[in-house]
C-alpha cells in the first residue's frame, strides 16, 4: 500500500507512506486513489509529511486521479507539502488546479 | 575558493529500480565535493530534479540498455548529458499533425512547434537543424488553468527540464546513431 487511510464520514485522509514518490511507486498510488474516489469519498485529503521527493510520473498519476474525480464530485485537497516538493508542483502551475493546504485541520475546516 | 573544471560520469541501466540510487549518486557528489565544485546550493533541487527527469525519459523511452549521465563542472555552469545509443527522440505534434522523428526532414527545420501546454506555459521545441532540437518554455495568457488537465501529463518532464534549466537541448548523431540531451545550468563565476 502507497497510502495511509484514515476514513471520516465522506471524508478521506490519505498518507503517502514513501519518502519518495517516483515512477516506481506511480501507477499504485493512481490505482489506490481511483479505488478511493470509486468507493465513494467525497474529499480526499492526501498528505505529503513523508515525502521527500517526488517525480513527474507521481505528479502524473495526480492529475490522472483528478481528472477522474472531479466528474464524480470528489475534491481532492494536498496538505503537508515541503517546500521541494511544493515548489516542483509550482514550477509546473500544478499549483493552480489542486488546492493546497498546510495540513489536514486546515483542509477540512474548508470542507 | 578557486575553482576547477571536473567531469563525472554514472551508468544508468534504463530500468525504474535503479533511478533513485543514480540520482542520490549525483545528488551526493555534487554536496560532497561542493568544496571546489562550488555549484550554487540554490540550485541543487533543480539540478536534481532535470536528472531524475533525464533518466525517466531514458526508463520510459530509450530503448537501449544504458545511458552514460555525464557532469560537466566548469567554473560558472554545470552541463548535464545523457547518452544513449537507443530509439531517437520522436515527438507527436497534435495540434500540427506532425511527427518529429530525428534526424528530422529538412522541411521541418528551422520551425517551432508545441510539444505541450498547461494554460501558463507552453512547451516549444525549435528544430535547429536535422539533428539538434532545442526545447524552451513561453508564457502564454488569458487561457484557464483547467487546460493542465485536458492537455495532460506525457510531457510534465520534458517541461520540467525546460523550466528549470537555462538551455535544455537534443542532438541525434546519425554517425555514431546516439542521442545526447544537454541540460545546461548558468551561474555567477
Amino acid at each position: 500500500m502507497i497510502l495511509k487511510v484514515n476514513q471520516i464520514g465522506d471524508v478521506v485522509q490519505a498518507t503517502i507512506l514513501p519518502e519518495e514518490a517516483s515512477l516506481s511507486n506511480a501507477d499504485q498510488f493512481k490505482e489506490e486513489m481511483i479505488t478511493l474516489i470509486a468507493n465513494g469519498a467525497k474529499l480526499i485529503i492526501v498528505s505529503f509529511e513523508n515525502v521527500n521527493y517526488i517525480d513527474s510520473s507521481f505528479l502524473g498519476s495526480l492529475v490522472v486521479a483528478l481528472k477522474y474525480a472531479m466528474p464524480r464530485k470528489t475534491d481532492i485537497y494536498l496538505v503537508s507539502l515541503k517546500p521541494d516538493v511544493k515548489n516542483l508542483l509550482t514550477l509546473i502551475r500544478m499549483d493552480k488546479v489542486f488546492k493546497i493546504f498546510k495540513n489536514y485541520e486546515q483542509a477540512m475546516e474548508t470542507f | 575558493m578557486k575553482k576547477h573544471s571536473h567531469r563525472k560520469s554514472f551508468i544508468f541501466h534504463n530500468k525504474a529500480e535503479g533511478l533513485a540510487s543514480i540520482v542520490r549518486s549525483c545528488v551526493e557528489y555534487i554536496e560532497e565535493q561542493n568544496g571546489f565544485l562550488c555549484v550554487p546550493t540554490a540550485i541543487h533541487s533543480k539540478i536534481k530534479w532535470a536528472i531524475t527527469e533525464l533518466l525517466i525519459n531514458g526508463a520510459k523511452h530509450s530503448g537501449s540498455e544504458e545511458s552514460e549521465l555525464i557532469l560537466n563542472f566548469e567554473p560558472d555552469k554545470l552541463l548535464i548529458e545523457k547518452v544513449d545509443s537507443g530509439n531517437p527522440l520522436h515527438l507527436k505534434i497534435n495540434e500540427q499533425n506532425v511527427d518529429l522523428q530525428w534526424p528530422i526532414l529538412k522541411s521541418l527545420t528551422g520551425q517551432h512547434f508545441e510539444v505541450y501546454r498547461n494554460g501558463m506555459d507552453s512547451l516549444q521545441v525549435y528544430t535547429e537543424n536535422i539533428h539538434q532540437a532545442i526545447f524552451r518554455v513561453e508564457e502564454v495568457e488569458d487561457e484557464e488553468m483547467p487546460f493542465l488537465l485536458v492537455n495532460t501529463s506525457e510531457h510534465f518532464g520534458l517541461m520540467i527540464i525546460a523550466k528549470a534549466s537555462d538551455r535544455f537541448s537534443y542532438t541525434y548523431h546519425s554517425g555514431s546513431r546516439q542521442n545526447i540531451f544537454s541540460i545546461l545550468f548558468n551561474y555567477p563565476g
